[in-house]
């Protein structure tokens, strides 16, 4: 049975409570697309309209829609179907625990957005003490709660469901059984679940605490609270940003399957044992947001900023895997050593959205390379090159390979070919160009001493004129193209709903359908995709010299 | 390569090689930490009302009749950082000598950023534990310094300067770097207390 048929036999409740997920998610990030383009208008200069007061509640609406309720969202969604579209039929334990992890999650987003615009313009850290002096914070700390709770109910329906797969529990053998059977995604998901307890766990122990202090019902002192509040934060920060690191290499998975008809060249346990590395070394990663910080001593850092470096390789990995299944199912068809490259389904969109993504991904990792090391963040910290890089990461990465599967989902749940497919080509390039745009004017910006979150760069015109250019390029251009790309996005699914021509049976529709390969053949050899990863590790090293040497010639200098 | 499973083991070759960093921070002489390398030096905990005083004492006893303060080198800087002004709001240093410069903030979190003309280095400012800074100027010129910490709607104009003069104390230079958009007058003259610095 091809992946298609099985991902078409998710039982009806299942598939109608996944529908649900994505759909919020999709609004969630309709949000937060359109709170950007007020963002991208008062911060490319040359439109010379900065304004502070709309600029902060616009960004704390932005960030809480777009990483927050799209990614809780829709990586639910992906959850549940691990649990049951990549299940042969499979269902999840409780579907009533899964409408209610939904009410909580959706709760949150109401309460959160009514916080925002009721004027808490704490941005979506909302840190203490300055969250004092709005009056709506609390809404922002209670909304949290709501969407840790959701995503607590949802995990515990996802871990449940995976432990009803075990026939024998107290049989260890039982265990190892299930977890080798299962989808290397699906895998992936449970790797997951320790990681979004520890965030949710983190975030009770965080937010319960904030929102009582923010109603005046505890006291603290306000200078403690706001040390203890960020290191806390920032533990459950890190974490948070590799479940869409995790889930979005799951879906690749899915995706290459799909778009390539590809199988795994390397024994499935590789794969797996790499999803096994993210609980172990993604703890270390939360200094990555201290290093600039006088809150944890220089020893820490650094022993964290080394630890931290091991959270690259099992990226690395997976994305050498995954292009070496792509790279093995074109060469068994023929195709010669770089020459199977030109002959990729790059015209199905979600084919482009995986390539693309991963691309991004890679490119993006390596703009990381200095900010994530003791020794050369503070040429970074708090500069525009923050934001450079994150977006590339979660929109141009983790959501464009989100909405890779999503054209799967509205096509196999939906039973619908693709509405304007000439948009869906076209959709994954353009944003992952206009992000890589914005990247790479962004990170120019960074080094050249922009200040992120700061609504008007000119400083009263104290700043330097030089610092317009970058930001226009950045902001006028990569913004504004990525708004263009993400309205692209929003009318084929939106349109596909409603008005894509209805598919007989579990078939996909000609933009869609996997690669047609005839095997020549037996090709398991994978060394073109050895290049990536190399020209990775030069990236980031290469980028690490050029920091050393621009902070040794610093006029001032640091210690 | 005969083996599929030789490409894997030369991907995880490679993706292990990040860690070819480490010997880098080595080369570079900042693998361990050492007395006045990269410090944000977790100093102890301290009061806003002693550093307010020490600041106010430290202004005081530097303060120059254009409202800037000349700092010495074998004294610590202290500066305070309160939404939404830094106080003191100019301050002038030797080029060639080393300072340390302690910074408390008074309400929420701040952060600075030392443009130093196409770059900047990078350090955030909280309430409670002091960031105790070395630096060592080596250029004269006029550095501005920001806030880059959202810290409220006055964020965008939070900042101050460092004047480094040459060695023998004498007028300062031309700014450092790229050209400078001037509305009218460069920034106003400063009591020392952080008015009229925006």
């Amino acid at each position: 049975m091809s992946l298609v048929q099985e991902i078409a036999k998710t039982y009806p409740g299942d598939q109608k409570l996944i529908t649900a997920y994505a759909i919020a998610g999709l609004l969630s990030l309709v949000g937060a697309f359109a709170l950007a383009a007020i963002l991208v208008v008062i911060k490319t200069p040359a439109f010379g309209l900065a304004r502070g007061d709309l600029y902060y509640r616009m960004l704390t609406g932005h960030a809480i829609l777009g990483f927050v309720y799209w990614f809780a969202f829709i990586q639910a969604a992906l959850l549940i179907a691990g649990a049951t579209a990549l299940r042969n039929g499979g269902r999840l334990w409780s579907l009533k625990l899964g409408w209610v992890a939904f009410a909580f999650i959706a709760a949150g987003l109401v309460i959160n957005m009514v916080g925002v615009f009721a004027g808490a313009d704490v941005l979506y850290t909302a840190f203490p003490p300055l969250a004092k002096s709005f009056p709506a914070a609390p809404l922002i700390y209670l909304g949290y709660l709501f969407v840790a709770a959701g995503a607590f109910l949802i995990t515990l329906d996802f871990l449940a469901t995976v432990i009803g797969w075990v026939n024998r529990k107290a049989s260890v053998a039982a265990w190892k059984h299930m977890l080798g059977e299962i989808h290397v995604s699906t895998f992936a998901a449970v790797c997951a679940v320790p990681l979004i307890f520890s965030i949710v766990l983190t975030a009770f122990f965080l937010y319960i605490p904030a929102f009582m202090w923010s109603m005046g019902w505890i006291s603290t002192d306000a200078s403690v609270f706001a040390l203890n509040f960020r290191l806390t934060y920032h533990v459950m920060f890190h974490i948070i940003h590799y479940i869409p690191a995790m889930a979005m290499i799951a879906a690749a998975y899915v995706l290459v399957e799909l778009t390539t008809g590809a199988h795994t060249v390397y024994r499935k346990t590789v794969a797996k044992g790499l999803f096994l590395m993210y609980p172990a070394v993604v703890p270390p990663t939360f200094v990555y947001h201290l290093m600039a910080d006088p809150s944890i001593t220089q020893g820490v850092k650094i022993i964290g900023s080394a630890l931290s470096l091991l959270v690259w390789i099992p990226s690395l990995l997976h994305m050498f895997i995954v292009t070496g299944m792509m790279e093995a199912r074109m060469r068994s068809a023929g195709h010669g050593l770089f020459g199977w490259i030109r002959h990729l389904p790059w015209m199905n969109p979600a084919f482009a959205s995986l390539i693309m993504g991963m691309i991004t991904f890679g490119i993006a990792g390596g703009l990381t390379a200095v900010l994530l090391q003791e020794q050369t963040a503070s040429l970074l910290h708090g500069t525009f090159a923050v934001p450079a890089y994150i977006h590339p990461m979660v929109v141009g990465a983790a959501s464009l390979i989100y909405m890779g599967i999503m054209y799967y989902g509205v096509s196999i749940g939906m039973k619908r070919d693709l509405w304007g497919p000439a948009m869906a080509r076209i959709q994954p390039y353009l944003l992952s160009v206009a992000l890589l745009v914005f990247a790479w004017a962004g990170t120019l910006a960074g080094y050249a001493g922009v200040p992120r979150r700061t609504a008007d760069i000119s400083f009263g015109g104290a700043a330097p004129a030089s610092w317009n250019t970058p930001m226009n390029v950045a902001m006028g251009i990569g913004g504004t193209l990525t708004l263009i790309a993400g309205v692209l996005f929003f009318v084929v699914i939106g349109m596909t709903l409603f008005a894509g021509r209805k598919l007989p049976g579990s078939e996909l529709g000609a933009d869609l359908s996997a690669l047609v390969l005839t095997p020549t053949r037996e090709f398991r050899y994978t060394p073109t995709s050895l290049i990536p990863g190399v020209i990775f590790v030069l990236i980031v090293l290469i980028f690490t010299a050029g920091a050393f040497g621009i902070m040794g010639r610093w006029p001032i200098q640091f210690g | 390569m005969k083996s599929p499973n030789s490409y894997l083991t030369a991907a995880f070759v490679i993706a292990f090689s990040v860690l070819l960093i480490i010997p880098m921070w080595w080369a570079y002489g900042v693998l361990l930490p050492d007395d006045g390398s990269h410090a944000h030096g977790a100093e102890a905990i301290a009061s806003s009302s002693e550093f307010e005083e020490k600041t106010t004492r430290f202004i005081e006893a530097h303060r120059l009749p254009d409202g800037s303060v000349r700092a010495e080198h074998d004294k610590p800087i202290y500066v305070m950082a309160n939404q939404y002004t830094f106080r003191p709001n100019i301050i002038r240093l030797a080029a060639g000598e080393e300072y340390d410069l302690q910074m408390l903030s008074m309400d929420v979190v701040h952060a600075i950023s030392v443009q130093m003309g196409h770059t900047s280095y990078n350090a955030v400012v909280m309430p409670g534990i002091v960031t105790a800074l070395k630096l060592k100027p080596t250029k004269p010129g006029k550095y501005l310094v920001l806030c880059n910490e959202y810290c409220g709607i006055g964020h965008d104009y939070m900042y101050f300067s460092v004047i480094v003069e040459e060695a023998a104390g004498e007028k300062h230079h031309e700014p450092v770097g790229s050209e400078r958009r001037e509305k009218g007058d460069t920034l106003k003259k400063d009591d020392g207390y952080g008015h009229g610095g925006h």
